[in-house]
């Protein structure tokens, strides 16, 4: 009688134990299944983008396929008050004979210091034809 | 928020106590500071009239813009510059120069060139630039940032910078005219500073000290950080 009061305790002191590591392995799994999901790269974004919008797109195909896929930060791109006349900024160095339609993907990787988006940068000419789609990343960091 | 005025060209905190003398005050200067102050010289008691014609002079540099600002006709093209900061880890902040015309809203900014943790390789495009702006391969010397590469382009919601709710902002100055002649010197700094391939690291030389290095450049040299800014002092060892 003795041995089995003095079991209980341990018992449920065991069963405590086993409730908290079963949650966990359960959150540990959580994480690791968060973590595997495919992070968007600048080279998949690269090669899907090349085969959707050929040169000589127009703006509203672009604006068009970026709102398609979600690249529109919470709101429509539009083709036209998204299109940045690069003449305006000649004088910063920017290119006169383009113009320009950015998106962005964000936080798509995080160091401690350092966050990273990709950058989405369409490059029209004066006709408003899709001359060239450069995608890179961006960090910022204090 | 602090407000820092302009004396013509540029001021510098020091000063900016005599054009916002309450939070208040400062909010609404911060909103429209020319269009505020036009409606004190017009509807103020005569102190307060006399104390927004002097504010006035400060900000647009000039008698004959504030004479028909003051009487009310349209206002000229003014360009406001300022300096905004978007939050990085805990209490630091990360700084960028934000300008401001009749036409356009255009930013100036620095960071790494890479982010790898020694599980990422740094990728093709996070490298740097040389100067006709092939992507330079990787350099170990650079460790896991990389040199700071600094970009410029139109303020809009897309941008890298772009955030509707800064931790913090500040007016560095308030000219007369477009901001055309200030952001060709922000670029060619900005240039400058990339050039240098100086090593970025998170406590500075980083973006902080980028945007302390234009506007010091660019003879703004007296702007103080109103958010922690780790870095923002460290120099950028760069042929001036």
């Amino acid at each position: 009688m003795e041995h089995a009061n003095s079991d209980g305790p341990v018992k449920r002191r065991l069963v405590k134990i086993g409730i908290a590591i079963s949650f966990g392995i359960v959150a540990l799994t959580g994480c690791a299944m968060e973590g595997s999901k495919p992070k968007p790269d600048v080279a998949s974004i690269s090669s899907e983008l090349s085969a959707a919008l050929p040169s000589g797109s127009s703006p509203s195909d672009v604006a068009q396929y970026l709102n398609a896929k979600g690249y529109n930060a919470g709101r429509p791109f539009d083709p036209e008050t998204d299109l940045i006349d690069q003449a305006k900024m000649a004088h910063m160095g920017k290119n006169a004979d383009h113009f320009e339609m950015r998106a962005i993907v964000r936080n798509v990787r995080r160091t401690f210091w350092v966050t990273t988006d990709i950058q989405m940068i369409f490059t029209f000419d004066r006709q408003k034809r899709l001359l060239n789609i450069e995608v890179k990343e961006g960090h910022t960091g204090p | 928020m602090e407000i820092q005025g302009s004396n013509g060209a540029q001021t510098n905190a020091s000063q900016s106590g005599a054009i916002a003398s309450g939070d208040n005050q400062a909010a609404r200067v911060a909103a429209d500071p020319v269009a505020t102050l036009a409606q004190q010289s017009r509807t103020g008691s005569p102190v307060e009239q006399g104390q927004a014609l002097r504010q006035l002079d400060q900000l647009t540099g000039n008698r004959v813009t504030t004479d028909a600002v003051a009487s009310g006709k349209a206002p000229p093209e003014m360009c406001t510059i300022e300096v905004r900061y978007k939050p990085v880890v805990g209490p630091t902040n990360h700084a960028f120069i934000v300008t401001t015309d009749g036409d356009s809203q255009n930013y100036f900014r620095g960071g790494p060139a890479s982010n790898a943790n020694g599980l990422n390789s740094p990728s093709a495009s996070s490298r740097g630039r040389t100067p006709d702006g092939e992507r330079q391969p990787f350099d170990a010397q650079f460790g896991i940032y990389g040199p700071i590469v600094t970009e410029s382009g139109a303020y809009v919601d897309p941008s890298v910078d772009w955030t509707t709710n800064p931790s913090g902002q500040q007016i560095v100055a308030t000219t007369a005219g477009n901001c055309d002649a200030i952001e060709r010197q922000f670029a060619n700094a900005a240039n400058d500073i990339e050039a240098s391939r100086t090593n970025y690291q998170p406590l500075g030389p980083n973006s902080n000290s980028t945007v302390r290095e234009i506007l010091e450049r660019s003879g703004y040299d007296d702007v103080n950080p109103v958010v922690w800014s780790p870095g923002w002092n460290t120099q950028i060892p760069m042929a001036r």
